[in-house]
């Protein structure tokens, strides 16, 4: 899906067998370098208009943003998504905010959006292309007028060329009346006799005369689909001149009368080949082979396409072609009077080919073509998770409505893909009718047997159990969610999958890290079963997550490298690689490698913006906000940080809330705006007049680490509130309440955030003026930061760590720690200072070594599960038999294994073993 | 104003007979002259802009639109 969403953004492949039009592309450059603003080709299809301007950009040394439209793009919100990723391809600055209000789901109002993005390209300095085609699907009243506006107050720098089979609804005569427009027109693009000659001799290696090339060309009118045409019929007859007085005698129409004589010049079973794929909007071998139960579909679409018929690679690998649109409409003709009573049989092979092949959207709308509703409806819902990743709610609603009323009020399948794909994405209100539906549909047994479905009521207790996670209820989520597993049958790993989403959550809530890994690696595991990407990925995705809160970057890098470089491999982009790329982002960000970190985070934008996932894009704000604080770039750093905080107003999913205003508070000290950083947590029930109060430090559990977020904040404030105005009073109840924030955070293994509050308290004994105790504070960090490379967190605290810092050094009070260390650290603060003084080729920082932590305990204890392994272990039990002891699975004795290593940072058993008595822990 | 009414619309060049479902039924006669009448009841105007679409789609020349009454 996702690569032939890409097909669209990208400019199509050059034949190296093609016409040179010289005098055609001196039109178009004389237009262009006259300054004329718009070019317009305009022509039935068949004339060239693709190839031509192909050609002709392929010559300019100029940007091109390449935009093939489909009759889908006439819908607002999927136009404006397409230009402006297309847009961003040549300055990622185009168009974000309105990108971000899109993905949103909603459209702002016409005059903005025309506005905001003339703005964004007034910038530009250079010549650019922008260039739509196929701009006869759009027909909509709304882009139509956007695009008048800024068709009449186009930017100097912006080149506009519309491929279209009609004339637009857009003020041409004015810009003819200015000489603005350079037009090119059926009349300009048909080939002339030399081109014909060209064509026919040349191109399709026919020999015909002088003559006969004059009236074919007289024939065809220069039509180049139907010189096409009657070159592929001529070939291999001996009489072509014959031939071709008898279809200059003929009045019959020729586009018609040349398709047949085309088709039924073929070998039977090409022709049977062409009628039947003719269903397929797009085709490769594979599909090709199960709509025709063939099996040389791939060679012979190489024959056809090397036969010249009309056969277009999509990409420049040669895995999708479409057919021309003209004999795809003309072998369509044929296939309704040939071939009717296949025609629904075709569409449900191409379904299923479609649903082996993980491209849903394709095999659901051929299953509709094919009237087949169950098999939509199951997919629908099936996919749900897959489609919520790349969401595009129209398109799901059309579908719904393609589908009879009744299937969905009574399909307990319709509302669980409703239900969930509303939940996924935090619209709770949204799922309600569904869930309500639900509830009445599977309290009572008699409406349909697919209640009994174990699959379906599995999915139904996951959904009720997800329910239960977002009310802050991850206890009885649990309980819902292992009796979900018992119901679901053993082979499903699609529902199995979405049960482990709920449970890791729950775990994760209950701060039980363990058993949110197993529950992530197992949805990561069923993923690699199924071959699901997606749903490897969005396992893969949690996990990384969850790894980097617990300070485990290494681990986390893996993840996610390996995900994206699957990813990548596959030729198809998910959206939830989006968050992958986030993660990378993250950990290079905390690494300190800040190149790196943009790189990440440019892409992870790049590609939420194909996909309408906002939630992201709120994250990013956050990030993004904090590295340009490093760099040093305090007015980018704001700016990037309200996009978040206005996106905050339109999808507001609760985790990130503490993130935004722990930022912002950080923001505003650094512009030394203390008032406003007190505003925003006094609206949190902290006050900061004397006396001074916090509330108390006793979340409930399942936002304990967000919550605690707030009072590092204040915190923050007070340090502020010491430095500024040397008030001193309050930094003893600060530093006790630092005392149990970092208690906490150690107890529960989140070790960025331990680190963070460590460095924090480590000021507030500075300014207490205890250098013991923040010399004590520091040395703790660098001992913990050290083994993962944490960099970014001692840079973010700014001069006042960099000088405790030296002091360590200077005063040798090292203990533990290792002056390189801390000597790294420092020469990251003024790296950060200089970003762009050296470039060096950052790469992942020494991973923690079996000799390098052998001394030290471990950040991440073994639970008593993964002791009881290690035991197993070290005994030299196979995992069969060590399953067999513990009553479980070899899968969860391999998941715990992973762990293990991962935890003591070995490679193999007999490092862990070695490991393991080192540190005494058997 | 959206009511079926008759058309008869005519095309340059001789359109086979087999054309007919492609134009949403219109019945197909070649004329004496190089010329094809496609006529039939026609939904609407969406629906006649639809098949006029067609025939540009079709690259076939367009010689007039007529809506006539049967006979």
């Amino acid at each position: 899906m996702s690569n032939l969403l890409a097909t669209k953004l990208r400019r199509p492949a050059l034949s190296p067998k093609r016409v040179h039009r010289p005098q055609l592309i001196q039109r178009l450059n004389d237009g262009l370098d006259s300054g004329r603003q718009m070019t317009l080709v305009s022509a039935p299809a068949g004339f060239g208009k693709t190839t031509c301007i192909s050609d002709w950009i392929n010559a300019l040394d100029l940007p091109v943003a390449w935009l093939s439209l489909d009759p889908a793009d006439d819908d607002p919100g999927r136009f404006f998504t397409y230009l402006i990723a297309v847009l961003q391809q040549v300055d990622a600055n185009v168009g974000r905010e309105i990108e971000q209000v899109l993905r949103a789901g909603q459209l702002p109002p016409g005059d903005v959006i025309s506005t905001t993005l003339l703005n964004d390209l007034l910038v530009w300095e250079n010549r650019c292309l922008l260039i739509l085609d196929d701009f006869q699907v759009i027909q909509d009243h709304f882009i139509l007028q956007i695009l008048e506006q800024l068709v009449t107050n186009l930017p100097p720098a912006l080149h506009l060329v519309l491929l279209t089979r009609e004339d637009p609804s857009l003020p041409l005569a004015r810009l003819r009346a200015n000489n603005q427009l350079t037009e090119i027109r059926a009349t300009d693009l048909r080939f002339t006799d030399r081109e014909a000659d060209q064509f026919l001799n040349e191109l399709l290696g026919l020999s015909l005369s002088r003559l006969d090339i004059a009236v074919l060309e007289d024939r065809t009118e220069g039509w180049i689909v139907g010189l096409q045409l009657a070159g592929l019929s001529l070939r291999g007859r001996t009489d072509s001149s014959g031939f071709i007085a008898n279809l200059s005698g003929s009045h019959r129409f020729i586009l018609s009368y040349l398709t047949e004589e085309v088709l039924n010049r073929q070998p039977e079973d090409i022709q049977r080949f062409l009628l039947q794929t003719s269903i397929l909007d797009r085709l490769n071998g594979d599909l090709c082979d199960a709509v025709t139960a063939r099996n040389d579909s791939h060679s012979l679409l190489q024959q056809l396409l090397n036969a010249n018929l009309f056969l277009i690679p999509l990409d420049d690998e040669g895995h999708w072609y479409r057919y021309h649109q003209l004999f795809a409409d003309l072998l369509r003709d044929r296939h309704t009077t040939l071939l009717k009573d296949q025609t629904a049989e075709l569409h449900r092979c191409a379904s299923q080919w479609y649903v082996q092949a993980g491209m849903v959207s394709e095999a659901i709308e051929h299953a509709l073509a094919a009237t087949d509703y169950a098999t939509a409806v199951h997919l629908i819902e099936d996919h749900a998770m897959d489609m919520l990743m790349q969401w595009h709610i129209k398109t799901v609603n059309g579908w719904m409505q393609a589908i009879p009323a009744d299937w969905c009020l009574h399909s307990p399948r319709a509302n669980l893909a409703f239900a969930w794909l509303h939940m996924m994405r935090g619209a709770y209100d949204q799922a309600a009718p569904y869930l309500q539906r639900l509830h009445a549909l599977f309290s009572d047994p008699r409406t349909s047997e697919e209640t009994t479905d174990p699959a379906l009521t599995a999915k139904w207790l996951a959904i009720q159990s997800m329910l239960l996670n977002a009310q802050g209820k991850p206890t009885e989520s649990v309980a819902l969610g292992s009796r979900a597993l018992e119901i679901a049958p053993e082979g499903d790993g699609r529902v199995r999958s979405l049960i482990y989403l709920g449970l890791a959550n729950a775990y994760q809530q209950l701060d039980d890290y363990a058993r949110a890994v197993d529950a992530f690696q197992m949805i990561i595991r069923y993923g690699q079963a199924a071959t699901n990407s997606v749903s490897e990925l969005l396992g893969s995705s949690g996990l990384a997550l969850l790894a980097i809160q617990h300070g485990q970057l290494h681990f986390a890098y893996d993840l996610a490298a390996q995900g994206i470089e699957r990813v990548e491999r596959s030729g198809s982009l998910p959206p939830i690689s989006t968050a992958v790329y986030g993660e990378l982002g993250v950990i290079h960000y905390q690494w300190h490698q800040l190149e790196q970190a943009h790189h990440y985070f440019r892409r992870a934008i790049q590609v939420s913006a194909l996909s309408g996932y906002s939630d992201a894009e709120l994250f990013y704000g956050v990030i993004l906000s904090r590295l340009f604080q490093i760099e040093g770039n305090l007015e980018a750093a704001a700016r990037e940080l309200q996009k978040a905080v206005d996106l905050m107003q339109v999808v507001a999913p609760a985790a990130v809330r503490e993130e935004v205003v722990s930022q912002q508070v950080r923001i505003y000290l650094a512009q030394n705006r203390l008032a406003a950083a007190e505003a925003l947590l006094t609206g949190h029930g902290f006050s900061f007049q004397e006396p001074f109060s916090f509330p108390d430090l006793n979340p409930g559990p399942q936002d304990a680490r967000s919550v605690a977020m707030l009072y590092v904040s204040a915190l923050r404030i007070l340090l502020h509130r010491a430095r500024v105005r040397r008030e001193l009073a309050n930094l003893k109840p600060g530093i006790e309440l630092a005392d149990q924030l970092i208690a906490g955070a150690l107890q529960h293994h989140y070790l960025l955030f331990a680190l963070e509050v460590l460095l924090v308290r480590a000021q507030l004994h500075a300014a207490l003026g205890d250098e013991q105790a923040s010399l004590a504070d520091c040395a703790q960090a660098v001992e913990l930061a050290e083994p993962e490379g944490f960099l970014s967190v001692f840079v973010e605290e700014g001069p006042s760590i960099a000088a405790i810092l030296a002091a360590l050094l200077k005063h040798d009070r090292l203990g533990a720690v290792q002056r390189t260390h801390v000597e790294k650290i420092l020469a990251a603060f003024s790296g950060s200072q200089l970003p762009d003084a050296e470039h060096r080729e950052p790469s992942v920082p020494p991973r923690p070594t079996a000799q390098a932590g052998s001394g030290m305990a471990l950040i991440e204890p073994l639970t008593d599960r993964e002791l009881d392994v290690l035991r197993l272990m070290v005994e030299g039990l196979k995992y069969e038999e060590i399953a067999g002891r513990l009553f479980i699975s070899v899968n969860t004795v391999r998941s715990h294994v992973k762990v293990i290593y991962g935890k003591l940072e070995v490679k193999n058993r007999t490092q862990a073993i070695e490991r393991a008595r080192r540190l005494q822990l058997l | 104003m959206d009511q079926p009414y008759w058309y008869e619309i005519r095309v340059e060049g001789h359109l086979a007979e087999q054309w007919s479902a492609w134009f949403d039924g219109l019945a197909i006669q070649t004329g004496p002259d190089d010329e094809t009448t496609l006529s039939g009841w026609i939904a609407d105007q969406s629906a006649l802009l639809g098949v006029l679409t067609r025939i540009h789609n079709l690259n076939l020349i367009l010689i007039s639109v007529c809506r006539s009454s049967p006979e």
